[in-house]
Formats: structure tokens, C-alpha cells, sequence
């Protein structure tokens, strides 16, 4: 499974590079927004890990501007939860919501999963 | 003096001497010529009468001399000339015989009259004499009664006390025999005290009723009932002022009763100023106390000072640590805070002069709520920054925890290396912890996320979720049957619960690890709903509880609690119009009660 993670974090990118790694899915990472529409539109993800607050481009404009081909699950990531809940980010075109700090990373990667798969 | 008249009824003899002078009737100072028929007409009158008649006979002139004790006889029937000799001879003797009656019934009067005015004199000077034995006596009497009485009225005067004045007015009483016990009522603001003699004491008791002063038999029957004692009959004397009433047993006669009651009623002036001498004292005794307790009695220390700043008055508030702050406007003083104010004292006394009042305000409530206002701005400052910070720090600590969590499933590491990592991800765990809960604790808490919940409800949902938290302790749940219903955010109540129980839960497992015992009760009282949360712990130091709810206070070891639980805990229920408490009196553990207002 392809697997795009935009996020200004490099831990965040990281840790969750390694966790989808070691599950066995391809992955790239990005940044901040501008990175993550390139690579996006070069690697089509399937899923696409979007952090909100990011310098350059946010998240939310980088989900205005993705590519209108894309058939990727959108899992919005922020820590910023006072402002940004699943609601607001299904708004946005995302179709989970998940809270930063996580529990548990690999429990993060095997929703990501669940998702590609059809299973909300 | 008048000249001795003639007359007589024989017209004859008035012929006979025509140059006389006859009297028209007979009367006293008369010489009266008649018949033997004519005397008793002319003794009647006092005349002198001359037995007169032609041809007398010797019996005739024998019985006038010695029977009738005539003045004389005259036979007119003699020779002209002899005739006139003899009358004019009758004449000249009863003229004088007239005279010297005369002169002798005057000589009688005044001689009378003398002794009649020498009997009268006699008689008044008796009288006189008799009045002034009399009239001594009694000056004597008055005046030993007047010693006696101003004795009594000078040594009322050294009295010390109403005892005083009722032991000498029994001293007095039992000097008079007949005269009992003296006893004495005073009156005031409807209340009786009797004073009265046992020995040589005076004792004194308080009577539960007054009766009416115009009826003694209920006065005996009252003091008997209070004395325990019999009381003879008893002298009542009133003060004029109704101030005080003076009793004596007496077994007097009634003169030498009025006798009694007429010298006491003399004494009763003196008696009253004595009495009112002391009540007045009294009165100003218990005037001064009253003002002093009523100054001690005050909330707030006040002090008088004199002009060289000395105490003249302090209440019992007003304690030496004060005196030596005064200089400050705000003085701290066994956890309250005062306002010191000083004004200058007014009395128009010479004393007075430069004194002033130093008042201690207390401000601790508004002390506290202006502490309290800047630690909830403070708090609110706090919330924002926190708010910041958390998110900064929440990205990166997501990462290293999830690293952490995919370096401990790599099985190349050793064991030693997979615990270091382990602990590492702990630490990272607890820091995400601390600040999930300064999220949470900045958040505002609106209206808006309030909603009708029932209480009960809230509380069977959280339990569940308690199971692994509660371990070994026992759990006893106790729920209202009737539906409390309160505008709430269900997850925050939720969330209050659960940490209250899980403190609760935590301060057991700390006390020894013996199995506890956790009660959740709710109940409606008043319109209030009280959750009480309460566990078999060790409880909450009586000195701890109200710092236990300050941010980042905990008595958790370093690391295992944040201190903001309860703080949190407190806000959220306070964004809810409620608030939580401990109950102090709660002595097996510690016991929280949450209350919130019932809606409809």
C-alpha cells in the first residue's frame, strides 16, 4: 500500500514512516504542503497522512489543491484538537480524524488499513 | 345714788303731807306705808315697809316688830304736828337704813366678784401648769426620736451596700419590742430581689413573681413560700418612688403600730436615698460591664489610644501581634487579613485629647476574592500559554513515543536496550499525559456544551470503564432512584467521576495496599444533587484541604500525578454551577460531594 505523509514534524514523519514501513507499505514523506502536492501527483498515494498547522501550505489547502485523479483516503492528523475535530475535517474532504499525541503508532497505521480497505 | 322714794296706796296720807314726793309704785329703795294686807306685796319688791293704820292695836304693832320684822309702825292718826315729827323721823331712818343696805350689797358684789376672779386665775394657772408638764414630756420624747432618727439616717449614710442598709435597718426594728424582722423588696425592670436577715447575715433571694404591693396577706404567703419559713404579720411600708418596700414582722398593738409605721414613714426619705444610692450604682456597674463586654463582644479589633499612643481600651480581638503593625495599612493576623482605620475619639474630655480609635476592618473575604480573582486570571493566563505550549510540545512527542514503540518490536535489540527504550516511551506516555490534561484545563468551558443529563446515568456509564482502575477495592453504589437531572456536559462529568475515584483508588492502593472500599452515593436534597464519592483511605490532612484543589498541587511522587486533577476537576464543576467539597467530618478516608442544582 502506498502511503503519503505530509507533516512539518520530523518525528511524527518518521515514526510513522517506520511503523507503515515495518507493516510492509511503501512510503513517502513530505514536510509541509507544497512537498506533499508534488509528491503526491508523482506517487498517487493511497492513503495520505495530512497534518493541519505547516508552514508554506497548510493542510487544509493542500486538500483543496490535491489532485482531482486521486482516489486516496485522507486521515487528517493535528494536535491542535481545540480548533480541528473529525468534523471539521471531514469538511475539509478528509475521512478520519486523528488526535495527536497517539497511543499507540502501529494502532494508527492498521486504521490507515482498515480504511484503504473499505472498513471505516 | 338714788334717794329712797315713798309710797303708798292710803290717798289720805298723801293729803295729809302734800310736800312730799310719792313713788307711782312700789319697788326696791321704797319706803312703803301700808296695811298689814300690803307687806307681803312689799317684801315681794324690797321695800321697807312702814305698818300704817289709824287706831293700831298693841298685838297689831307686837306682831309687826317681832312676827314681821316691819321697818317701823305708823300711827297716822296722831296730832298733825307729831305726825311729821314721827314720819319725818321714819324718814331719816330708813333713809339711812337704805343707805347702808345699799352700801352693804355693794360691799357683797365686789367682794364676790373679787373671789370669782380669784377662782378663775386659780383655775388657769392649774391648767397652765399642767399643759407644761405635758407639753415637756412630749419635746423630751420627740426630741430623743429625732437623735435616735438622725443617728439612723447619718450611719444609712456609711452603708457600703443594700446588706448594709438592711441589716441596720433590722438592728433599728429590734430595738423597738413588739417588732419582728425587717426585710426589704427592691424593685426594678419587674424583677424583685428580698433582702433579708439570717443571723447576723444578710441574705438575698430573687423572686419569681411580684405580688400586687396593696395586698400583705399574698406578700406573707410569697415571702414564707421563698424563705421557707413562717412570716408573722407584717408592716408595709411603700418608697414613694415604688423603688424598694420595707417589711417588719411585728406582733404590735394597733396604737403602738401606727406609732411604728409614723417614725418609719419619717425614715423612709432617708431610706430611699440610701436605696437609690445603690441602685444607682448598680445601674452604672452593670452600664459600665455591659459596654465592656459589648466592646469586647465585637468581631473586629478596636483600640483606644491616648495621645502618646498608649492603650487606654483594647477589646479582646485587639491582640499585641496587631499593636505592632499598625503602622501598616493592612495587617495579617491568624489567617485574617484587616484593614487598620483610626479616627480621632470625641468625648470632650480632657483625657480624650489626642486619643484616637484604632479599628481593625476585617477584609479576609475580600482579601480572598481579590487573591482569588487574580489567581483565576492568572490561572486563565496560565490556561493560554499552556495551550501553546502543549501543542508545540504534543508534535514532538508523538513522535518520540511512537519510535520508541517501533524500536521495542525490534528484535535485534537486547533486552536491556528494549527496557531503556520501554521506559523512555513510559515518560513520553506520562508527559502526554500532563499536557492532555493543561488542554484540558485551558479549554473554556461554555454554556453551549451543556445539555439535560441525568446524573445517574453519567455515573452507570463511567463505572464500566473503572474496572481494571478499582483492582482489588470494593465497590458500593448507591443511586438515587428518582432521576437527578442537571445541565452538564456528560463527558466532563464523566471524566470529573472517573477521577475522583481514580484518587480514590490510588490513595488506598497507597495506604497499604489492603483492599478498600469505594462509595458512589447521589441523592437529591433541596433541589441539590449531591454526588458523594468517598473511600477507606487515608484521608486528606485537615490542612490540606484547600490547597488540594490549587493547580499543580499533588502529593503524588514526582511523575505520577500532575496536581491538576482536582483543579480540573473543580473548574469543570464549576463551569456547571456546582462545586465540589470535602466533607471534613468524614473520619474512615476521604469523601468528595459534588453538588449540583436539580433542572426540570
Amino acid at each position: 500500500m502506498r502511503i503519503l505523509i505530509v507533516d512539518d514534524e520530523p518525528l511524527v514523519r518518521r515514526s510513522l514512516q517506520r511503523a507503515a514501513q515495518m507493516r510492509g507499505h511503501e512510503v513517502r514523506v513530505a514536510e509541509n504542503g507544497v512537498v506533499g502536492k508534488k509528491e503526491w501527483e508523482a506517487f498517487d498515494p493511497e492513503v495520505v497522512f495530512v497534518d493541519v498547522l505547516m508552514p508554506e501550505m497548510d493542510g487544509p489547502t493542500l486538500l483543496a489543491q490535491k489532485p482531482k485523479s486521486s482516489a486516496a483516503k485522507i486521515i487528517v492528523i493535528s494536535a491542535f484538537t481545540g480548533e480541528y475535530d473529525s468534523e471539521v475535517a471531514l469538511k475539509m474532504g478528509a475521512h478520519v480524524f486523528m488526535a495527536k499525541p497517539f497511543e499507540d503508532i502501529l494502532q494508527v497505521v492498521m486504521r490507515a488499513e482498515e480504511l484503504s480497505h473499505g472498513r471505516r | 345714788m338714788s334717794d329712797l322714794l315713798l309710797f303708798t296706796e292710803f290717798e289720805e296720807l298723801k293729803e295729809l303731807l302734800p310736800e312730799q314726793t310719792w313713788a307711782p309704785a312700789p319697788g326696791e329703795g321704797v319706803l312703803f306705808f301700808g296695811p298689814a294686807s300690803a307687806r307681803a306685796r312689799c317684801n315681794e319688791v324690797g321695800g321697807f315697809f312702814v305698818l300704817t293704820g289709824k287706831g293700831l292695836s298693841l298685838s297689831q304693832i307686837r306682831d309687826s316688830k317681832v312676827r314681821h320684822k316691819d321697818f317701823a309702825c305708823y300711827e297716822w292718826e296722831q296730832e298733825p304736828k307729831e305726825r311729821l315729827f314721827c314720819f319725818n323721823l321714819l324718814l331719816r331712818q330708813a333713809r339711812r337704813r337704805w343707805e347702808l343696805q345699799k352700801l352693804k350689797s355693794h360691799l357683797i358684789r365686789e367682794n364676790q366678784e373679787l373671789q370669782d376672779a380669784r377662782d378663775r386665775e386659780g383655775l388657769k394657772r392649774r391648767q397652765w401648769e399642767e399643759g407644761r408638764q405635758q407639753k415637756s414630756l412630749a419635746l423630751k420624747k420627740a426630741s430623743a426620736q429625732l437623735r435616735k432618727r438622725i443617728f439612723f439616717l447619718k450611719r444609712l449614710n456609711e452603708a457600703m451596700d443594700l446588706k448594709d442598709v438592711v441589716a441596720m435597718v433590722h438592728e433599728e426594728a429590734r430595738k423597738v419590742r413588739g417588732l419582728g424582722d425587717a426585710l426589704m423588696a427592691v424593685f426594678k425592670d419587674h424583677q424583685a430581689r428580698i433582702l433579708y436577715t439570717s443571723g447576723r447575715a444578710v441574705l438575698e433571694k430573687r423572686l419569681s413573681q411580684i405580688p400586687p404591693l396593696q395586698s400583705p396577706a399574698q406578700w406573707r404567703q410569697t415571702l414564707a413560700d421563698h424563705l421557707n419559713r413562717p412570716i408573722g404579720p407584717l408592716i408595709f411600708l411603700e418608697g414613694s418612688k415604688s423603688g424598694f418596700g420595707l417589711f417588719f414582722e411585728h406582733h404590735l398593738t394597733a396604737e403602738a403600730l401606727q406609732e411604728v409605721v409614723d417614725e418609719w414613714k419619717l425614715r423612709r426619705v432617708g431610706l430611699e436615698l440610701a436605696v437609690d444610692r445603690f441602685q444607682l450604682a448598680q445601674d452604672l456597674e452593670e452600664a459600665a460591664l455591659f459596654w465592656e463586654k459589648t466592646f469586647d463582644g465585637l468581631g473586629e479589633p478596636i483600640g483606644i489610644f491616648d495621645g502618646d499612643h498608649q492603650v487606654i481600651r483594647a477589646n479582646q480581638l485587639f491582640s499585641t501581634d496587631l499593636m505592632n503593625h499598625l503602622e501598616d495599612r493592612l495587617v495579617r493576623d491568624e489567617g485574617k487579613t484587616f484593614q487598620v482605620e483610626s479616627y480621632a475619639l470625641q468625648t470632650g474630655r480632657e483625657v480624650a485629647r489626642g486619643a484616637k480609635v484604632i479599628h481593625l476592618t476585617d477584609q479576609t473575604s475580600s482579601f480572598q476574592l481579590k487573591q482569588h480573582i487574580i489567581q483565576t486570571e492568572k490561572i486563565a493566563a496560565l490556561g493560554q500559554l499552556a495551550g501553546h505550549i502543549a501543542h508545540e510540545l504534543n508534535n514532538p512527542l508523538t513522535g518520540i513515543r511512537s519510535l520508541c514503540q517501533l524500536l521495542e518490536k525490534d528484535l535485534t535489540l537486547d533486552e536491556q536496550m528494549r527496557q531503556d527504550i520501554h521506559a523512555v516511551e513510559e515518560a513520553t506516555a506520562r508527559c502526554q499525559n500532563i499536557i492532555r490534561n493543561l488542554l484540558e484545563y485551558s479549554k473554556p468551558h461554555g454554556e453551549d456544551q451543556r445539555v439535560k443529563a441525568d446524573v445517574n446515568e453519567v455515573i452507570s456509564n463511567t463505572l464500566p470503564l473503572l474496572k481494571s482502575l478499582m483492582g482489588r477495592h470494593r465497590r458500593q453504589v448507591s443511586l438515587s432512584e428518582k432521576p437527578l437531572t442537571a445541565l452538564v456536559d456528560p463527558h466532563m462529568l464523566q471524566q470529573v467521576i472517573f477521577n475522583l475515584i481514580a484518587n480514590a483508588c490510588q490513595a488506598m492502593s497507597d495506604g497499604g495496599g489492603e483492599t478498600g472500599e469505594i462509595s458512589v452515593t447521589t441523592e437529591l436534597q433541596d433541589g441539590k444533587i449531591h454526588i458523594r464519592i468517598q473511600d477507606t483511605g487515608p484521608g486528606i490532612p485537615a490542612a490540606l484541604v484547600r490547597e488540594i484543589f490549587e493547580p499543580f498541587f499533588t502529593t503524588k511522587p514526582v511523575g505520577q500525578g500532575t496536581g491538576l486533577g482536582l483543579s480540573l476537576s473543580l473548574n469543570i464543576i464549576r463551569g456547571f454551577g456546582g462545586e465540589i467539597q470535602v466533607d471534613e467530618s468524614y473520619q474512615n478516608g476521604a469523601a468528595f460531594v459534588i453538588t449540583l442544582s436539580q433542572v426540570s
